[in-house]
């Protein structure tokens, strides 16, 4: 008998991140392997939808796979199973041990394992999309993790945000704007959104949307597909 | 008292026949006889007598050889009650090709002033079927266990690979105490099982079956009492394929023979 | 303690760590756990038994990198540098023992390591019943595997596979960072502890002062666990006779952590 009871790839989900035997990990980014990114912000800004809309409107051009860190393990990974956006064996939840932001950031074993485990699985993926746990402004991932990243917020959340800064904000490749629907409802101010966004980001993208006007995500969705086309590493 | 004992059995025809038995006090070793025992196509011998009772300068070894294709069945007929001084128990038992043996003593009961260590070692055939139980119960009613220390490894075919090896001990009040260890239960039951098909783990309240690295099972309860733990051990064992299957094979042929025993009479009622 | 073992049993290790809590969130979920008391009961048990194995591995382990680094070292000078305790480790691995008759003294090593390494990882895998503790192990092996390649590398690590045992694996790097075994089981046995505990705070919001001053009141245990480790490592001629204390509880709480997969869970394990 051994080891690989209870844990077959059959499984919806793998609670064992390592359980493939070959350990393709380098250092550095390395040609041959899936385009990660990363896709952070605080909870509720609606990053597992945009997952969601990335994966229908990309879904059928590229060959992509998620990693959810939801808090809950299994929530993300449940709602893009169940609205049926992606067959189960392409999305792997990773558990945080209560801490989303060290498992993006500080300590990106788990994450690393789990994409590592889908790039086994589908020998050709193309692109990965890791979607961090909900947290707060300061969570980025690791450059170790992932080759380009998004920082979702949302309106919402108090048109203050963008001036509030912090790394996601800041740093981000791409700062998304979400919801821009309820702006009105909730009396946030885009242009001051856009407008603080742009100045403290300088050159760095912003793009607001609603996935309630535009359910494919069509910006985002170009500009991923855009991070496939000029990360060198992919030969 | 020292005593060596030594047990051999062996497979002649479709029977499993006890080759050899040689016990001293304060061990006894009894074999059953009578026309169950020769229509059951395994050996069945008993433990019995002071091997039981384990006393304080009792140092009691058994050898059990198994040979090609023989079964044994191994029991007790009434709890060990291991009683004041040091006392050991060394059990060692091989199994040869095809050999089945199933080791069902009654619990052990370490006393408060016992201080009583086993030791448990099976090597078998990697075709030979075993299946080893032991139940530990710390102190008699409302009474603090005595020191136990108790290893059980078994190891596997050619290179003898261990499959388990584990200590198990009795009497350190922080050890039982502790939500790790035994959580403050009074009562430990393994069963050990190479039989057959492994499948997945199972678990229960007070109980866990879990398939081993290399091959076989390990089914674990605890509990308050010797009567709750044991029926918590065999719904663990009852989750094992491999046994699971071999068990209804035989309530198949004991049903077999039933019905024919039904359709003879019924036939003849016309 | 030198550099290496401090940075492996420093929580911020990157190696995978901080998402097991051994046991203590399906012990909190039964309420076996639920303060610092209920903690250090659990700490305790947990140190003594599956602590105690993970040290003397570790020892072992380190003290074999260390002769395989040594051996490798020589064989260069064509100097024989074969330990007594490791051809006993591989001897029991491979009673026949035919393999050294010809090969090279390099050849010998090569081949006396690779059965001693994975003698060691029989007889852990065979002192961990549970299934689920195995996984984790293997989990936190292979994660930290990753983070040694880079800081510590050797060719050493092939030997232990692409999933090693996590002890067997920090043993090692020990050994090739020239630290001595104690250091290795000291390190492994305080991780057997410290990030249950760190699990503990986080799921029970307990006071963290109060949990870390629980773990420094373990230190006479620790020690103890070192030593027996220690001596174990260094004074049995053969893997098996490692200690191997089982924990019942912490098997039956591994495997119901699997097992409920649909319930919330923060941790792997």
């Amino acid at each position: 008998m051994s080891d690989d009871h209870g844990h077959g790839h059959g499984h919806l989900i793998s609670f064992d991140p390592t359980e493939t035997d070959h350990d393709h990990h380098e250092a550095t980014p390395a040609s041959g392997r899936a385009v990660r990114i990363g896709i952070g912000g605080p909870v509720g800004s609606g990053k597992t939808a945009l997952v969601a809309a990335l994966a229908r409107s990309l879904g059928e051009r590229v060959r992509l796979a998620v990693v959810t860190n939801d808090i809950y393990t299994t929530e993300d990974a449940d709602f893009l199973r169940r609205n049926a956006v992606l067959p189960p064996e392409r999305v792997e939840a990773v558990q945080t041990g209560c801490c989303p932001h060290t498992a993006i950031r500080d300590d990106i074993t788990a994450n690393l394992d789990a994409i590592e485990t889908l790039e086994e699985r589908f020998g050709d993926l193309e692109l990965v999309l890791v979607e961090s746990g909900g947290d707060n402004l300061t969570a980025v991932f690791s450059r170790g993790l992932v080759d380009a990243q998004i920082f979702v917020v949302d309106v919402a959340g108090g048109d203050k945000v963008p001036r509030k800064g912090g790394p996601g904000v800041t740093t981000a490749d791409l700062l998304v704007i979400n919801k821009t629907d309820l702006a009105p409802l909730v009396g946030a101010n885009m242009d001051v959104m856009t407008g603080d966004a742009t100045r403290i980001r300088g050159a760095l993208p912003v793009i607001t949307q609603s996935l309630v006007e535009d359910p494919a995500a069509t910006e985002v969705g170009a500009w991923v597909l855009e991070q496939l086309a000029c990360v060198p590493a992919r030969s | 008292m020292r005593a060596r004992a030594l047990l051999t059995v062996e497979r002649v025809g479709d029977r499993s026949v006890v080759r050899e038995l040689r016990s001293q006090s304060p061990l006894s070793l009894v074999p059953r006889r009578g026309t169950a025992a020769t229509l059951d196509p395994a050996a069945t011998v008993h433990l019995v007598g002071s091997a039981t009772t384990p006393l304080g300068g009792d140092d009691v070894e058994l050898a059990v050889h198994v040979g090609p294709a023989a079964k044994l069945v191994l029991t007790g007929v009434a709890a060990a009650v291991a009683l004041a001084g040091t006392s050991s128990l060394t059990l060692r038992f091989t199994l040869d090709e095809g050999a089945t043996l199933q080791y069902l003593p009654e619990p052990t009961v370490v006393t408060a002033r016992a201080d009583h260590h086993t030791l448990l070692r099976t090597e078998l055939h990697e075709t030979a079927r075993v299946r080893l139980r032991e139940i530990l119960v710390g102190g008699r009613a409302g009474e603090q266990p005595g020191r136990y220390r108790g290893t059980t490894r078994v190891a596997t075919g050619l290179g003898s690979c261990p499959v388990l090896h584990q200590t198990q001990e009795f009497g350190d009040p922080a050890l039982q105490a502790s939500s790790a260890v035994l959580a403050g239960n009074r009562v430990l039951g393994t069963e050990v099982l190479l039989w057959g098909a492994d499948g997945e783990a199972a678990t229960g309240e007070s109980w866990a079956l879990t398939p081993l690295a290399r091959r076989g099972s390990l089914a674990t309860a605890v509990g308050p009492d010797a009567v709750s733990t044991q029926r918590a051990l065999a719904q663990a064992v009852a989750a094992h394929p491999g046994w699971a299957e071999s068990s209804s094979e035989r309530t198949l042929r004991s049903l077999g023979m039933s019905e024919n025993a039904v359709r003879s009479t019924t036939e003849e009622t016309p | 303690m030198g550099l290496t073992s401090l940075v492996l049993a420093d929580a911020r290790f990157p190696g995978g760590g901080h998402v097991h809590s051994g046991g203590v969130e399906e012990a909190v979920a039964r309420g076996l756990v639920q303060d610092v008391e209920t903690l250090r009961g659990f700490l305790l048990g947990r140190l003594r038994t599956a602590g105690l194995v993970a040290a003397a591995f570790a020892a072992a382990a380190a003290r074999l990198a260390a002769r395989g680094t040594d051996a490798r070292g020589t064989d260069a000078r064509g100097t024989d540098a074969r330990g007594t305790d490791t051809d006993a480790w591989a001897a029991q691995a491979s009673p026949a023992g035919a393999w050294a008759a010809q090969a090279s003294v390099a050849g010998a090593w090569a081949a006396q390591a690779s059965r001693a390494w994975g003698a060691l990882d029989a007889e852990f895998d065979a002192r961990t019943p549970s299934q689920a503790q195995r996984e984790a192990s293997r989990a936190q092996g292979r994660g930290t595997l990753r983070a040694v390649r880079a800081a510590w590398p050797s060719p050493v690590y092939d030997e232990l596979g692409p999933r090693p045992h996590h002890a067997l694996l920090v043993g090692a790097v020990c050994g090739i960072a020239g630290e001595p075994p104690e250091e290795a089981a000291r390190c492994v046995a305080y991780l057997a502890v410290s990030g249950p505990a760190s699990a503990a705070v986080r799921l029970l919001g307990l006071d963290p002062f109060a949990v870390n001053a629980v773990l420094i009141h373990l230190e006479p245990a620790l020690d103890a666990v070192v030593e027996t480790a220690v001596h174990t490592a260094a004074h049995t001629a053969v893997t098996e006779d490692l200690p191997a204390p089982g924990a019942p509880v912490l098997d039956l709480l591994a495997q119901a952590h699997v097992a409920h997969r649909g319930r919330l869970r923060l941790f792997a394990s």
